[in-house]
């Protein structure tokens, strides 16, 4: 099974959004396992009620279908050079302490996906999450478009665009 | 201090002699505060300067309120 670090803008995009009545998270916290760091199940805990988005990651935390990790390194000497938030930093942290142990940090944030990146740790977005789910045969292909549409104006159109092409058409780097 | 002035300044400017409760004024510059101060951070996000997590810490917020108040002003939610 996938192991996965989920940073909150993923988490947020997969908890707003709904399919056949179901969060999005819980289709893919059913094929996956996902792990959040501390500052980031923090930030779930303490919008109380407000927000009926955060109940549903609360459930999948309490039914142990969403870990919480913290993660043991916290001086971000590198990372707090950067602008980013505390809970982005330590979803690097922990990807870092963690690595071998889990497959992907999936993070939908441009500077994170950067740094991320540069320090050669595995990532994707929640797209490409959804893309690989299919690859590996977790998730059948009308499920992953369904989900593709139903998110469709969290992101600018290329993107939607091409995740769509990549699951008709079975190859990343198709052009037209 | 000249700073203080100015506000001083802007509020005798914009009230005048209208009588208005010191609450409803520092309500108002918090408000207006808040609103620049977004704007600013927003502009970081956009270009991909900053992260939203980094937008929601630096306004007081947390990740979840600052997609929403992105969204409620029709602002991007994403910096991709």
């Amino acid at each position: 099974m996938l192991k996965l670090i989920f940073d909150a803008n993923a988490l947020i995009t997969s908890c707003k959004f709904y399919l056949r009545g179901i969060p999005v998270i819980k289709h893919v916290a059913d094929r996956c396992r996902i792990i959040i760091s501390h500052p980031v199940n923090k930030e779930i805990i303490s919008s109380g009620e407000r927000y009926s988005n955060t109940l549903v990651a609360k459930e999948l935390i309490r039914d142990g279908k969403i870990k919480v990790k913290r993660a043991l390194f916290q001086n971000y000497d590198v990372l707090d050079r950067y602008k980013l938030g505390n809970g982005e930093k330590e979803s690097i942290g922990l990807a870092v302490e963690m690595a071998g142990k889990v497959d992907f940090i999936v993070t939908d944030d441009r500077l994170a996906y950067i740094v991320i990146d540069r320090m050669h740790i595995k990532k994707m977005l929640f797209l490409d999450l959804i893309v690989e789910l299919v690859e590996r045969n977790l998730m059948n292909l009308e499920l992953a478009k369904s989900i593709v549409n139903e998110i469709e104006s969290r992101y600018p159109e290329g993107f939607i665009y091409h995740t769509l092409k990549i699951l008709d058409r079975g190859d990343r780097k198709c052009l037209k | 201090m000249s700073e203080m002035k100015d506000v001083l300044e802007l509020i005798q400017e914009k009230y005048g002699e209208k009588k208005v409760g010191k609450s409803e004024i520092v309500r108002e510059f918090v408000v207006r505060g808040f609103e620049q101060k977004l704007m600013q951070l927003y502009e970081d996000f956009k270009s991909g300067e900053c992260s939203l997590g980094y937008l929601a810490e630096q306004l007081g917020i947390s990740t979840w309120e600052a997609y929403d108040i992105l969204k409620k002003r029709g602002l991007r939610t994403t910096n991709l």
